[in-house]
C-alpha cells in the first residue's frame, strides 16, 4: 500500500534529520521547502501522510491546511516551534490530525507517523459506518448504545457515551476542546471546558485499566484529547 | 516598559483629545431693557449671518412672536421641536435639551434665558439647560431683559413697582463670552407699542400706563447701559495678565448674612455696590454658639440667602461666634475688607438689649472700616410661625401638672400645718413650676403652670382659705409677683433645656465627623471605606443613603444603607424609591456632569433624593444619593458637616486608589527584578551544556575514527544528555517570557490536578528511570485554578530538583489534597535533605546544592526561583520543609476550581 510521505520543512538541518529518520525506516518521501510546491506535490504525488512545519516562508501553515483540507483528507502532522497552544489549536481546528512541538525526539516522530498510517487504513471503515467499533478490549455497539470492556458491559452517562463515540470516530486524531464541545454540547463556551475535563476523567476511570497510564484516551493539556488505536506505539 | 513611556506622538494625540473634550461652548447674550426692543430679532439676525459663514446653527427655543419680521428671520434655520409637557392640566412647551444634545449643533438659539421650566424638567431654570449645553461644548445665543438680573431686582422694583420673579444670577452676565446690548430710543419703543407690535392693542394700553411709562423706560435703559459697561470692565480684568492685576489695590466688600427677611435686599445692594467698585464680595454668616435651634422658616430663609449670595458671585463664609459685631470686625481685619455693608434695621437698638448700637460697636472694633448703611425697610410681613407650635397642648402635660401640683400642695399643707410662713410655701410652688418647665414643653404651658400655681396658693393658703377669694389687698401684689417669677423661671428653664438639647445635637454631629475621620483611616478595603463613609452620612442626616458605584460614567453597582431612625418598612419604601429608571437617569446625569442634583437643587428638583457626585482624580467614581425630601432639606450646619465628611471620604478613597496604584507599581517592579534575575540565571546555565555539546561534537568531527568505541559512546551520550537538559532550560525560558506581560498573560482555568501531574511526570519520566516517582490525588476528580503550562513547569522543576539532588533509587511522592477552599500540593523525597542555611536562599537564582547525580554536572539554581515567581503570580508561595524521617518536602497551595456538572 501507499506509504509515501510529504515533508514540508524549510529548515535544512531539520529537513536532514527527518530525511535520515525516514531513510532508516525505508519510507518513501519527498521534501519541499514552501507552501506553493507543497500544494503541487500533494496533487502530483498523492502522499499518504503530510508532515508540515507551520512557519513557512511563503504562506501561513494554517492556511495551507485549510487549502489541502478543501479537497483531501490526507493525515497531516504539524510541526511547530512556537510551543504555544494557540497555534496548535488553530492548526487542529483547521483540520490537522496531530502536532509536535520542536524540539521533538526521533522516536516520537516515528510513532506519530505510524499512528497516521494506521488512521489512513481505518479511513474506509469510518466512512462505511461500521455498527460495532473494536479497539483492543474496548468495544462500542453504536446501534445498541452499549460499551464493553473485556467483554463486560460498562455503564456510561449520556455525555460520557457521546464523548466516547466522538473520540472513537476520530481514532488517532487529536480533537480540540472546542471540537468536542461542539459535537457533544452543541455550543462552544469556554466555561464548559472544565466540565469537559471532569467528564473525560470519569469516562477514563470507567474504560481504562490503569487510569494513571491510559491506553485509549490521551490528554493533551490545554489542547484536547485523542483516542489511540490499541497496540499503538505511544 | 512600553506602556510606561508613551511615544511623543501618543502624548500629543492625548493632549489634542483632552483639548477637544475640555472645549466649552461660548455664551452670547442679547440684552435688552424692556420687552419689544428687538432682542429676538437681533439674535436671529446674527444667527443667520453665522449660518452664512458655515456654522451649524439650530433653533432650540424661540418665543412664538406675532411680528412678521421676526418670523421671517426664522426661515432657513433648523428648528429642534420643543417638548410638550402636561403639568397640572396645562400643556407647556419647553426646550428639549436632550434633543439638542443628540443633534449636537455648533450653535443653538435659546430665547428668554430667565424662563422657569416646568417642575418635571431636569433643570428648574432655563439657564441650567444653557449651562449644561455650554459645558458640552455647544455655543449658545440667548436673550434676556435687564429686570431679570438678580442684583438689579430691588432697583427695578423701586422704579417699576413690579416684583420680578424670574431672575438669573449675575455670573451668567459677567462670564458670558459676549454681551450685545439691543438698544432703542424709549420714544421709538413707545411708538412700537402703540402700533401693537409688542402686545395686542388692549394689553398695550395697560402697559403704557403701567410698565412702559417713559420715565420707567429711561431709567431701565440707563441701568442696562451701566450693567453692560460693568461687564466690559469685568472682561478686561479677567483677560489681562494676572500679575498686572494683582498690583492694583482691590476693594473687598463684606456683608452680613442672617435669616432676617430684610437681609436679601441688603445682600443685593451689597452685590451691586461690589459690581460698581469692581471689588471682591464676601458674605459672612455669624452662627451663634448658643443658638437655640432656630425655626424651620428661618433656616430655610437663611439657605435662600446663602444661595442668593453665591448666585450674585459672592463668597460665603460661616463663623461661629456669639457677638455678631466682633465677628464681622474680626473677619474684616483678617481678610482685608475695605467696606462693610449692613442693613438699617440691624441698627435699631432693641430695648431689652444692654448692648449699644451695632455700628458703634463696629466702630470700636474696627475704626478704619468704611461702613455702608443701606435702607432695608421691611417689605414683607412679619410672621409668627413659632406661635402655633408653642400653643400646642398635650394631655400628658396636664397629667404631669396635676401630679406635680398635688405633691406641692400636699407638702405646702404639711409645712403650713407645722407653722412655716406663707413666703416659704410660695417658694415651694415656684419650685413646682420650675420642675414642670423642665418636664413639659411649650410656652403656653409655662403660662398655665404659673397661673395654676397662683390659684392653688390662693385656694389653700390665703384667707379665706379653700376659696379663690383674698381678703387682704397685699395678696394681689403677692399673686402678681408670684405669677411673674413663676413665668420667668419657667421660661428660662425651657430656654436652658433647649440649649442643652441643641448643644448635645451639635456635639453629636461633631462627634460623627471626628469618628468618620478615624474610621476611614482604619478602613482597609474599598468596600470598607464606602460602608464606613456611607454609614457616617446616614448617622448624620438620619436618612437612608444609596451609593452608586460608577465606572466609565455608568452605574456598575448600587448599595443601600438603611437608617436606624426609621422602621424597616420605611427603609424598604425608600429603597424602592431609588430603584427606578428616572432616579438612575439622574444618577447617570450627575456622573456625566459632575454636578449635584436632585431635591433642594435647581436640577431635577422633583427627584426623590439629593445626589452628590464623588470625584477622584478626574473621574467620577460614585454618586451618593441621600433620601432627602422637599419637606426636610438639610440645615446649614448639617450641610457643612456633610461636606466635611464627603471631603474625608474622598480623601480616604483617593488614598486607597493611590495605594493600589503604588502596590501595582511595586509588584511590577518586583516582577521586573525577578525576570531580570531569571534571565541572567538562564543565560548563565545555558553556557555549560552548550560548551559540552559543541566541544564533544568538535572532538568527534576531528578525531572520530581515532577514538575507541566506549569513549565515543560516552561523548555521544554527553551530547544527548546535555541537549535534553537544554530542552528543559528552554521550557523554563518560555515560562519566563510568559511572565513578561505580568498577570495579564496568565490564563487561569480550573484544571484537573491529576492531568497536570501526569503531564509533568511524562516530561520527567522520559529522561529518568533511576528514581521511583508516584503520585496521589485526593479526591480523584480534584480541580485547581491555575495556568496549566506554568504549574506543570513548577512541578517538573521541583521533581527534577528532587531527582538531581537525591541518590539513585530514592523515592519521590507527589500528593495533592483538598483542604477547605484550596488544593495543597506536596512534593517529597527521602533524600539527604537540605541544609537549613541553604533553605533561606533556596528560592534565589544561582543557589545550588550538592549534586548527587553523576551525569549532570550542574545545578538547576534557576528552577526554584522561577517556581517561586510563578506561584507568586498565582497568589501563592512555595515553601520548603524537612521530610520525616529524612528528606525534603516542597509545599504550595492553589485555589480550588469549581465546575458545574449538569447532565
Amino acid at each position: 500500500m501507499n506509504k509515501r510521505i510529504l515533508v514540508v520543512e524549510d529548515d535544512v538541518a531539520i529537513g536532514h534529520l527527518i530525511k535520515m529518520t525516514l531513510n532508516s525506516q525505508h519510507y518513501e518521501y519527498d521534501i519541499v521547502k514552501d507552501g506553493q510546491s507543497a500544494l503541487q506535490k500533494v496533487l502530483t504525488m498523492t502522499p499518504a501522510v503530510i508532515i508540515l512545519d507551520l512557519g513557512l516562508p511563503d504562506m501561513d501553515g494554517v492556511d495551507l491546511i485549510h487549502k489541502i483540507r478543501s479537497w483531501a483528507q490526507i493525515p497531516i502532522i504539524v510541526l511547530s516551534a512556537r510551543g504555544e497552544e494557540y497555534d496548535k489549536i488553530n492548526a487542529l481546528d483547521a483540520g490537522a490530525d496531530d502536532y509536535m512541538t520542536k524540539p521533538f525526539s526521533i522516536e516520537e516522530l516515528l510513532a506519530r507517523i505510524r499512528v497516521a498510517f494506521r488512521r489512513n487504513t481505518n479511513e474506509p471503515n469510518l466512512n462505511q459506518e461500521q455498527p460495532v467499533f473494536v479497539n483492543g478490549d474496548l468495544q462500542i455497539d453504536y446501534l445498541a448504545n452499549t460499551v464493553f470492556v473485556s467483554g463486560k458491559e460498562v455503564h456510561l452517562t449520556p455525555i460520557e457515551y457521546k464523548l466516547l463515540v466522538v473520540l472513537s470516530k476520530h481514532v488517532g486524531k487529536v480533537l480540540t476542546h472546542n471540537f468536542l464541545l461542539k459535537e457533544v454540547w452543541q455550543t462552544v463556551l469556554q466555561s464548559d471546558v472544565p466540565s469537559l475535563r471532569v467528564f473525560m476523567a470519569t469516562l477514563r476511570k470507567k474504560i481504562e485499566e490503569n487510569p494513571a497510564n491510559p491506553k485509549y484516551i490521551q490528554t493533551h493539556i490545554r489542547v484536547g484529547y485523542r483516542m489511540l488505536r490499541y497496540g499503538g506505539d505511544e | 516598559m512600553d506602556d510606561v513611556r508613551p511615544s511623543p506622538e501618543e502624548i500629543l494625540a492625548k493632549i489634542k483629545q483632552e483639548e477637544k473634550e475640555a472645549k466649552v461652548g461660548k455664551l452670547k447674550i442679547f440684552l435688552g431693557y424692556a420687552a419689544g426692543v428687538g432682542k429676538t430679532y437681533a439674535m436671529l439676525d446674527t444667527a443667520q449671518q453665522a449660518k452664512k459663514l458655515g456654522m451649524d446653527v439650530v433653533v432650540g427655543y424661540v418665543e412664538p412672536h406675532p411680528r412678521p419680521e421676526t418670523a421671517a428671520l426664522l426661515e432657513g434655520l433648523e428648528l429642534i421641536p420643543t417638548r410638550k409637557i402636561n403639568y397640572k392640566g396645562k400643556t407647556f412647551e419647553e426646550l428639549d435639551i436632550d434633543a439638542v444634545l443628540k443633534r449636537r449643533p455648533q450653535l443653538v438659539l435659546i430665547d428668554e434665558l430667565a424662563h422657569t421650566n416646568v417642575a418635571t424638567m431636569r433643570h428648574l431654570k432655563r439657564y441650567g439647560d444653557v449651562e449644561e449645553l455650554l459645558a458640552k461644548g455647544i455655543h449658545v445665543y440667548t436673550t434676556v431683559n435687564i429686570q431679570h438680573i438678580e442684583s438689579l431686582h430691588d432697583v427695578v422694583e423701586e422704579i417699576t413697582g413690579v416684583k420680578v420673579r424670574e431672575r438669573i444670577p449675575d455670573y451668567l452676565i459677567d462670564e458670558a463670552a459676549q454681551i450685545k446690548l439691543v438698544d432703542i430710543e424709549p420714544d421709538d419703543l413707545i411708538q412700537r407699542l402703540k402700533e401693537g407690535k409688542i402686545y395686542h392693542l388692549e394689553q398695550a394700553e395697560k402697559a403704557l400706563d403701567f410698565f412702559f411709562r417713559k420715565q420707567n423706560l429711561v431709567a431701565l435703559r440707563e441701568i442696562a447701559l451701566r450693567r453692560t459697561a460693568d461687564t466690559i470692565y469685568h472682561h478686561k480684568t479677567y483677560e489681562s495678565n494676572p500679575l498686572v492685576q494683582s498690583v492694583h489695590v482691590e476693594e473687598h466688600l463684606l456683608v452680613g448674612i442672617s435669616s432676617s427677611p430684610t437681609n436679601a435686599k441688603v445682600i443685593r445692594t451689597a452685590a451691586r455696590l461690589a459690581q460698581a467698585i469692581h471689588g471682591k464680595f464676601t458674605a459672612l454668616y455669624v452662627q451663634k454658639v448658643e443658638s437655640n435651634g432656630s425655626n424651620e422658616a428661618n433656616s430655610e430663609r437663611l439657605q435662600q440667602h446663602i444661595k442668593l449670595t453665591e448666585q450674585l458671585g459672592g463668597h460665603v463664609v460661616i463663623v461661629q461666634e456669639d457677638d455678631v459685631a466682633s465677628a464681622l470686625a474680626n473677619y474684616a481685619q483678617i481678610s482685608g475688607v475695605t467696606k462693610l455693608v449692613i442693613g438699617r434695621s440691624a441698627m435699631k437698638k432693641k430695648w431689652w438689649r444692654s448692648n449699644s448700637k451695632i455700628s458703634d460697636r463696629l466702630n470700636d472694633f474696627a475704626p478704619n472700616l468704611a461702613i455702608h448703611i443701606v435702607p432695608d425697610q421691611e417689605n414683607e410681613k412679619m410672621s409668627f410661625p413659632n406661635v402655633k407650635s408653642q400653643l400646642k397642648f398635650e394631655w400628658m402635660d396636664l397629667l404631669k401638672m396635676s401630679v406635680v401640683f398635688s405633691l406641692t400642695s400636699l407638702i405646702g399643707l404639711f409645712f403650713f400645718a407645722i407653722g412655716v410662713s406663707e413666703s416659704n410655701i410660695i417658694t415651694i410652688y415656684i419650685l413646682g413650676v420650675l420642675v414642670l418647665a423642665s418636664w413639659t414643653s411649650g410656652w403656653m404651658m409655662s403660662v398655665i403652670n404659673s397661673l395654676v400655681a397662683v390659684l392653688l396658693f390662693n385656694y389653700f393658703f390665703t384667707e379665706p382659705r379653700f376659696s379663690f377669694e383674698a381678703y387682704h389687698r397685699d395678696y394681689l401684689m403677692t399673686f402678681f409677683i408670684m405669677f411673674l417669677s413663676g413665668f420667668i423661671t419657667s421660661s428660662l428653664t425651657r430656654k436652658v433645656k433647649k440649649q442643652a438639647v441643641a448643644a448635645v445635637q451639635k456635639s453629636y454631629r461633631m462627634e460623627v465627623l471626628l469618628e468618620t475621620n478615624r474610621k476611614l483611616q482604619h478602613a482597609k478595603s474599598l468596600e470598607e471605606i464606602i460602608t464606613e463613609g456611607m454609614s457616617q452620612i446616614v448617622k448624620l442626616v438620619e436618612k437612608p443613603v444609596e451609593f452608586f458605584e460608577i465606572e466609565n460614567k455608568l452605574i456598575v453597582k448600587s448599595t443601600f444603607f438603611r437608617t436606624d431612625s426609621m422602621t424597616n418598612i420605611e427603609n424598604k419604601e425608600i429603597a424602592t424609591l431609588f430603584d427606578n429608571v428616572s432616579e438612575r437617569g439622574i444618577v447617570t446625569w450627575v456622573a456625566n456632569n459632575k454636578h449635584v442634583a436632585g431635591v433642594s437643587t435647581d436640577i431635577f428638583p422633583e427627584a426623590n433624593a439629593y445626589y452628590i457626585p464623588f470625584v477622584s482624580g478626574d473621574n467620577v467614581k460614585g454618586v451618593i444619593g441621600i433620601a432627602l425630601s422637599k419637606e426636610s432639606p438639610l440645615p446649614a450646619f448639617e450641610r457643612h458637616i456633610l461636606h466635611a465628611i464627603l471631603n474625608d471620604f474622598s480623601f480616604a478613597l483617593d488614598k486607597w486608589y493611590l495605594q493600589k496604584l503604588n502596590e501595582e507599581v511595586a509588584r511590577e517592579a518586583e516582577l521586573e527584578q525577578m525576570r531580570t534575575n531569571l534571565l541572567r540565571a538562564v543565560s548563565h546555565d545555558l553556557r555549560t551544556p552548550l560548551t559540552t555539546i559543541s566541544g564533544n561534537a568538535e572532538i568527534l568531527l576531528a578525531n572520530g575514527i581515532k577514538i575507541n568505541n566506549t569513549e565515543r559512546n560516552q561523548l555521544y551520550q554527553d551530547i544527548y544528555n546535555n541537549s535534553k537538559w537544554l530542552v528543559q532550560m528552554v521550557e523554563n525560558l518560555l515560562a519566563v517570557s510568559r511572565l513578561d506581560d505580568g498577570q495579564l498573560a496568565i490564563e487561569m482555568q480550573p484544571e484537573l490536578v491529576e492531568d497536570i501531574i501526569q503531564e509533568a511526570l511524562l516530561h520527567v519520566v522520559r529522561m529518568n528511570n533511576t528514581h521511583k516517582i508516584t503520585y496521589n490525588v485526593e479526591p480523584e476528580l480534584l480541580l485547581a485554578l491555575m495556568d496549566a503550562r506554568l504549574i506543570i513547569q513548577v512541578i517538573i522543576n521541583i521533581i527534577d530538583n528532587a531527582v538531581n539532588y537525591t541518590p539513585a533509587g530514592s523515592e519521590v511522592i507527589i500528593t495533592a489534597k483538598e483542604i477547605g477552599k484550596s488544593v495543597h500540593f506536596s512534593i517529597m523525597d527521602n533524600g539527604p535533605g537540605i541544609e537549613d542555611s541553604l533553605k533561606a536562599r533556596l528560592f534565589e537564582p544561582f543557589t545550588t546544592g550538592k549534586v548527587q547525580r553523576s551525569d549532570s554536572g550542574r545545578g538547576l539554581g534557576l528552577g526554584l526561583a522561577l517556581c517561586q515567581t510563578i506561584l507568586k503570580l498565582h497568589g501563592s508561595e512555595l515553601t520548603v520543609a524537612d521530610n520525616e524521617p529524612i528528606g525534603t518536602i516542597f509545599n504550595f497551595k492553589l485555589e480550588k476550581g469549581v465546575v458545574n456538572i449538569d447532565e
